[in-house]
């Protein structure tokens, strides 16, 4: 029931109360029935005319209420639209920030894998640069020559050593040989000269003789004589070139002997350091063989490695796909947001026929998804 | 001479990832945002391919390759669509526009350059 209707009834009930308690007391107040007749209808009119005033003035009092209540009672019916509206509005500004949150979030992830993938590859071509022994361009720039270029230059110049050291070795033994044939010559020339001594003595013997018959002989072997002391004379000038001789014999002798003591010094040493040399140089040739193998088994395994990397970092890309579909879907999901609020506003504006109608339209709309996969496999791919 | 390629996408990711897997192969890129912008370069410049998106805000992608079939240089450019769309519908729409092929994401980095490669050398 409204307040007005309250007021009505209220005011009706006062003013016939009135009338009927007056109608009573009239026959007790006059004598004349007329005059309470008129006097009673008089109080009447005034009874009603108060009750009246009365009224109106609680009616004014009265009718700000209902108008309030009224507004109080819209508002709350209007209350969950407005909700509604301010809700989904809120929704939209989140989805919209989850968007450029995860767009922010991918783009520095792609471009982190990016610069993996690439650091990879450069380690692996330095790697396996290093692993041939080629040289780079700057490499070959600032050195000139490549690891394995100086390893192989560097055996090479020992082979050639240790080829002339054992040629020298070689010329060594035969100038050994070369020697002890002069000190068995020398030894020779001694002999001859002990052979020339005897001879030297018999003719020292012959001309001592010689010049005792000669002064036996007296005057007639004076001239004899002479001759036998020439003889002496030459017998011992002989004497002493004999023994100038054997001294310079001796003293080749002792030359040649130092001489082929120290070619035989020299020729076991050259051999020895040289074999020793050779040695070395085998050993570290192995070991060279070695890390190269050690180094060929590493590449392989960096090879595998970067292409399982390769790999790896295609999966993270195709999932890394992600953001672009949630992104589709947010977009999507705030269109149908958007529809959503299209839809609360038509709440009791317009005609049910209208309203069953743009309902239709908006569904319409949003009816297409730009987005129907479930999973992150791998996509089709048609070529036409 | 490397071939120049146009990727047309509004998101940034997916062309920072499209730009990864070709440049890494050796081809030259050039990313456009939307339709308009990848119609303006494709008038800017000659391409050897043209790889779009198909939602994207202004020019959608179906209208970007109707719009390049008009142009006399890009008659028989191959034009890839790379989208989300995976409908036999919106791949035959895309075929009367003038695609050249239709690839569903997320598309492998290898099987993209493998198409390429088929296309363009």
């Amino acid at each position: 029931m409204s307040p007005g209707s309250v007021f009505v009834q209220t005011r009706t009930v006062l003013v016939v109360l009135a009338g009927c308690a007056l109608m009573l007391l009239m026959p007790v107040l006059f004598d004349s029935a007329w005059i309470a007749a008129i006097v009673g209808v008089v109080l009447l009119l005034a009874g009603w005319f108060g009750a009246t005033r009365l009224a109106a003035s609680h009616a004014r009092t009265l009718k700000a209420v209902p108008d309030d209540l009224l507004a109080v009672q819209a508002e709350w019916r209007l209350a969950p639209r407005h909700f509604a509206i301010e809700q989904t509005s809120e929704a939209q500004t989140e989805l919209a920030r989850t968007k450029t949150l995860i767009g922010d979030a991918v783009a520095t992830l792609v471009q982190s894998f990016d610069g993996l993938a690439r650091e990879a590859e450069a380690q692996l071509y330095l790697a396996q640069s290093l692993a041939r022994g080629e040289s780079t361009e700057q490499q070959a720039t600032v050195y000139g020559i490549s690891f394995k270029q100086f390893v192989d230059e560097i055996a090479q110049t020992m082979e050639t050593f240790v080829a002339k050291t054992v040629e020298n070795s070689k010329s060594a033994i035969l100038l050994v040989e070369q020697m002890e044939r002069i000190v068995t010559e020398v030894n020779s020339v001694n002999t001859l000269l002990d052979e020339i001594g005897s001879i030297n003595n018999q003719t020292n013997m012959l001309a001592l003789n010689a010049a005792i018959e000669a002064a036996r002989a007296g005057e007639l072997g004076r001239g004899f004589a002479v001759v036998a002391d020439e003889v002496r004379n030459l017998s011992g000038r002989t004497e002493s070139f004999s023994g100038q001789i054997r001294e310079l014999i001796a003293k080749v002798g002792h030359s040649v002997n130092d001489a082929e003591s120290l070619i035989n010094q020299l020729a076991s040493q050259d051999m020895m350091f040289t074999l020793q040399a050779k040695q070395r140089l085998s050993e570290t040739s192995s070991r060279i063989a070695q890390l190269d193998d050690s180094m060929t088994q590493s590449l392989q395994s960096l090879q595998v490695g970067v292409a399982k990397l390769s790999t790896e970092v295609g999966d993270a890309v195709r999932c890394l796909q992600f953001q672009d579909m949630t992104s589709q879907l947010l977009d999507h999901i705030r269109r149908r947001l958007g529809g959503i609020e299209e839809a609360l506003d038509l709440l009791g504006d317009a005609p049910p026929a209208d309203v069953q109608q743009q309902l239709r339209e908006i569904g319409e709309r949003l009816s297409h998804s730009p987005v129907l996969q479930t999973a992150m496999g791998s996509g089709s791919v048609d070529l036409f | 001479m490397a071939k120049k390629i146009l990727a047309v996408d509004d998101s940034a990711s997916i062309r920072q990832m499209v730009s990864f897997t070709l440049k890494s192969a050796g081809y030259e890129l050039v990313e456009a945002v939307d339709g308009q912008a990848g119609l303006a370069a494709a008038q800017a410049a000659r391409f050897d391919l043209v790889l779009t998106d198909q939602n994207m805000p202004g020019m959608d992608g179906l209208t970007l390759i109707r719009a390049l079939r008009k142009l006399p240089t890009y008659g028989s450019t191959p034009i890839l669509m790379l989208t989300t769309e995976s409908s036999e519908q919106m791949k035959t729409m895309g075929r009367a526009a003038g695609a050249t092929g239709w690839l569903v994401k997320p598309f492998d980095p290898q099987k993209l350059l493998d198409v390429v490669k088929r296309l363009v050398g």
